[in-house]
Parts: C-alpha cells; sequence; structure tokens
C-alpha cells in the first residue's frame, strides 16, 4: 500500500513536470527559443513573430511580424497596452474584419501613419504576408549597418541607441493620453540580490518605465508587496516567467548575463 | 509512513501550485470577454452548456444595483446559484427574461422552461453557450463603434457613455424596489497614496452611485461610517477584495493605474 502511494506521488510530480503548468515555455517550446537566440540564430531572427495558422488556412503566406522594424517608432507599451496586444503570439486572435475596420495594426497602417491594409490598387498583402523572409532580411542588413554593435539579441545595443537618440520612440498614439507621474521613491536603481554576492543585480524601474507602465509588470508578474514575489529564480526566467516574459523574446535576452549581472566576472566562474 | 507519502504529495502539488501563480503573465481577456460570467452550477447535470453571461449586454441597459441588490445576483460567479426552476417563477434571470418585458420596444427572451422542443432549444442557447458565437462577436464590435474608447477592459469607456447619455442604464425595476426617493451624494475626496510620489486617488462617490447606490459597496466591503475605517492597501486590492470586488472583473481593471491615481504631483 505505502509502495502505491509512493509510486503515485511520483506518477502526479511527473505529470505536473510535464504538463505545461509549471512553466511558461515547456521544454520543446524553450528548445525553439533558444535554437532562434543569438548566437545560435540570425540576428535579424531574434524578436520576429510569425503567425501561421490563420494566414494558412485562408490561403495566405504567414505573417512575419519583427519587434525590431516597430521599436524604432514606438514604445512597448503603445502596442501592448494601447492597442490591446497580447504579449504571447496567438492570444489576440487578430482577424481581417479587426484590422481592416481600424484595430490591432490597422491603427496604424492605414495608409496615412504607415502603409494600409486595405484591398485595391495599391494592396501589399505581401509586406507582411511573406512568402519568403530574403527580404526582410536584406532590409534588416541596412537598417543595422550603422547602428551600435551588440553580441546579443538583434546584434542592435537598443539602449545605447536610445542614449544617443538615433531614435525618439512615441510613447502613445491617443490624442490625449494620462500618463503617470513617475514616483519619486522609485528613481533610484533598486538592488536585487542575488545567490552569489558578486553577481546581484541592479533594476532600473526608470528605464523600464520609460518603455512600459507598472501594470505591465504588477501585479501579475511581480508583485508589488515587499519580499512578495517568492520563487523567482534564473531557472525560471530562462523558462520564461518573471524577467524571462520579454528578455527571451524581444528586450535582449538572458544569454547577455552581464546586462544585468553587471559586476560578473569574464572568467565562467563567478 | 502512509502519511508522509501523503504529505509529500501534498507539498508537491502545493509548489506546483505556486509556481504556476507567480511571475506570470495572465491571457488577456479580448474586449468581447471582459467582464464575462461562466456559471456551471447545474447546467452540466441538465446536459446544458454553462451559460455565458455578458456583462457588457446588460449594462448598457441596467445599472451594477439593480441586478445585484434588488434582484438580488452574488458579486462572484456561481455564487448565487440559479436554477431554472427560479427562472421560471420570474426571480433572478426570470425577472426581466419572463417573455413579457420589453426594452426598447423588443420584447426579452423568455429564459428556461421545464418542456423544450427543438425551435425552443435555440433560445436556450442563447445563454447556455460554450463560447462567444461569431454572431455574438460581430454584435460587440457593432456596439462598440458607437462607444467612447478605452484602452482597457472591453475597449469601452462606461463612465463617459453614461455621462455623454449615449447609454441610460435604468436604475429601478417597478416592479421590484417600488419608488424610492434618492439619498444625497457625498462629497469626491483624495485618499492618500502610501508611495511617495505617487499620484493620490480621487474617489468620487457621483460616478461610482450611478451605478452601484449605496448598498453595492456599504457596509459589506467599506464600512462608511467615517473616512478611514476601514484599512486596506493595494495587495488586497489585487486580491480582488475592497474595489478589487467590481475592478478588474467588471468594472475598469486595476491595472488603468492612472484612473484611480489621477492627481498631479507638484
Amino acid at each position: 500500500m505505502v509502495k502505491k502511494i509512493f509510486l503515485w506521488s511520483w506518477v502526479v510530480l511527473a505529470f505536473l513536470l510535464s504538463s505545461n503548468s509549471g512553466w511558461t515555455f515547456d521544454r520543446s517550446e524553450l528548445g525553439k527559443v533558444l535554437q532562434a537566440m543569438p548566437p545560435n540564430g540570425p540576428f535579424w531572427r531574434y524578436g520576429n513573430v510569425v503567425f501561421r495558422r490563420k494566414c494558412v488556412k485562408a490561403g495566405l503566406a504567414p505573417v512575419v511580424f519583427s519587434h525590431w522594424s516597430h521599436r524604432t517608432q514606438y514604445t512597448c507599451r503603445v502596442c501592448h497596452i494601447e492597442l490591446g496586444f497580447s504579449m504571447r503570439s496567438g492570444d489576440t486572435e487578430i482577424t481581417r474584419e479587426l484590422y481592416t475596420s481600424g484595430k490591432y495594426c490597422g491603427a496604424c497602417h492605414n495608409g496615412k501613419t504607415a502603409f494600409s491594409v486595405q484591398e485595391g490598387k495599391s494592396a501589399q498583402c505581401s509586406k507582411c504576408h511573406m512568402k519568403d523572409t530574403r527580404d526582410l532580411e536584406a532590409r534588416f542588413e541596412k537598417f543595422s549597418a550603422n547602428l551600435p554593435m551588440a553580441s546579443f539579441g538583434n546584434g542592435i545595443d537598443w539602449a545605447a541607441t536610445l542614449k544617443e537618440g538615433l531614435f525618439a520612440p512615441k510613447n502613445t498614439i491617443l490624442a490625449q493620453s494620462m500618463n503617470i507621474q513617475f514616483p519619486e521613491k522609485l528613481k533610484t536603481p533598486t538592488k536585487l540580490g542575488s545567490s552569489s554576492p558578486r553577481s546581484d543585480v541592479t533594476f532600473s524601474h526608470r528605464d523600464h518605465f520609460a518603455e512600459l507602465d507598472c501594470s505591465s509588470c504588477h501585479p501579475e508578474i511581480f508583485n508589488v508587496k515587499k519580499k512578495g514575489t517568492k520563487a523567482f529564480s534564473m531557472e525560471l526566467n530562462i523558462y520564461g516567467d518573471f524577467c524571462g516574459a520579454c528578455h527571451m523574446q524581444v528586450a535582449f535576452p538572458m544569454n547577455d548575463c552581464k546586462r544585468c549581472h553587471v559586476q560578473m566576472s569574464n572568467s565562467s566562474r563567478f | 509512513m502512509k502519511k508522509i507519502c501523503f504529505l509529500i504529495l501534498l507539498f508537491f502539488i502545493g509548489t506546483s501550485i505556486t509556481w504556476a501563480e507567480q511571475g506570470r503573465k495572465k491571457r488577456k481577456p479580448l474586449p468581447y470577454e471582459y467582464g464575462n460570467a461562466v456559471i456551471n452550477n447545474f447546467s452540466k447535470f441538465e446536459g446544458m452548456p454553462p451559460v455565458t453571461f455578458d456583462h457588457w449586454v446588460h449594462r448598457q441597459y441596467y445599472t451594477c444595483r439593480l441586478c445585484h441588490v434588488d434582484i438580488g445576483f452574488g458579486m462572484t460567479t456561481g455564487s448565487t446559484k440559479i436554477t431554472a426552476e427560479d427562472n421560471m417563477k420570474g426571480f433572478f434571470c426570470g425577472t426581466c427574461h419572463n417573455g413579457k418585458m420589453e426594452v426598447n420596444k423588443k420584447k426579452v427572451f423568455e429564459s428556461c422552461a421545464k418542456v423544450y422542443n427543438r425551435e425552443d432549444r435555440k433560445r436556450c442557447v442563447m445563454c447556455h453557450t460554450l463560447e462567444v458565437t461569431p454572431a455574438k462577436k460581430e454584435l460587440f464590435y457593432k456596439f462598440v463603434e458607437k462607444m467612447p474608447k478605452e484602452n482597457y477592459g472591453n475597449g469601452i469607456n462606461w463612465e463617459k457613455a453614461e455621462l455623454d447619455g449615449l447609454i441610460k442604464p435604468i436604475n429601478q425595476l417597478q416592479v421590484n424596489s417600488g419608488k424610492k426617493f434618492n439619498l444625497r451624494v457625498s462629497n469626491d475626496f483624495a485618499l492618500k497614496s502610501k508611495v511617495d510620489g505617487m499620484p493620490d486617488i480621487i474617489f468620487s462617490h457621483k460616478k461610482h452611485t450611478v451605478w452601484s447606490g449605496c448598498e453595492v459597496c456599504h457596509p459589506d466591503l467599506f464600512m462608511g461610517i467615517k473616512k478611514g475605517t476601514t484599512k486596506y492597501n493595494m495587495v488586497e486590492l489585487f486580491e480582488g477584495k475592497y474595489c478589487g470586488a467590481c475592478h478588474d472583473k467588471v468594472a475598469f481593471p486595476q491595472t488603468d493605474c492612472q484612473r484611480c491615481h489621477s492627481t498631479p504631483v507638484h
């Protein structure tokens, strides 16, 4: 009897670990993410989202959305808060009716701000519905040529581009936008301890607030209660929880260790 | 030994649940899903799909307090334990969905029946549906077109819609409440924020009483005798207490920080 219960407890444990309830990515999804992430994959592909299922059903080539071409113009919050795009691909359920009536992509792709999504003589379907990505690759090559270099992510040091004023992304597209005042208390960077004291992280609320709203992270990803965030580990980050919600797929990836763990030494022993 | 194994099992389940809760962005409800309640207390036993109740349809015509106070619906999904029998006798949904009442000169369809044929069943599935039907989605987007826009929730600024007279929610049903006189509405007041430099909250009694009267909040959620009697913080609000009883579920979500934290910082 005891043996039986013991066996069952292992079965349940194995189920819990293998099912998606434990992690944001399962192992195969993480595998795909790691495969695409430079240096394993090319720079131009990092941060791209491919919408395949519905497009193929409609007899169209899949949509390849590149974050790199959009983030020069707009901050994250414009699309992910104001336009209502989810943070996980496939959750937003964008349909043709919706974007042609000015929602989601159609909010900017209206022929005025950016090329139009409407049908007609000047229809440019293939700009998003790509049969192959050669054109996109060529555009990236040209785009990234003179930008500050990084070895990770897109191969572009996005933070430096902002600091040098190469891009000034708009923070809102609404006529009237109420933006919350940035609290004084949060202006000094927060120190986050790690298990190795020399690799502590200095977290800047200000840098994140420049692109996001409070509600992008609070309270779902990080609690607002002091010490309220439990089980926050590097492993969970890599599987797409906590920081990994953005810093595995779009924001600079986590193989760029020293971006956060500033004092980490170059040798493998830290 | 058995007990120990059981405890180990409980521990594993417990930790896996805490993992699942932490550090993850939840799926954002789509505009037509926000405020929907899926009620499945008895439907499954009767071989019916659960009831998907959409707040956006109903709040165009009625205030919150009409259903949640006068008719007696609870504030959490499934807590009222409504039966088909109740509806047929004219309680809960049946108060309006009785086949007699009219809204904008259109008859409100009758809810629930003991016996029904193929034709009647089309009426059943107006509420008993597993998912939002394409027709309903279309109806929603048509309705949104006319309404003031908003980033959060349904994508509709309900407060402005009511203020501009685009919707005129009815606050009392003659049969239920009779005629009551209105109490004087208390003034707006500021709630001091606990984080330094975080804008203070302006709480408007007026904006709330339009929808909720006094009874939805007082005295259950807030004692309401004297300012400061009820103590609460953001963590509790996020757990669905106090303001969180409505805001995040049906009223605009708490992630719309600026809607409440609206005093400019000097």
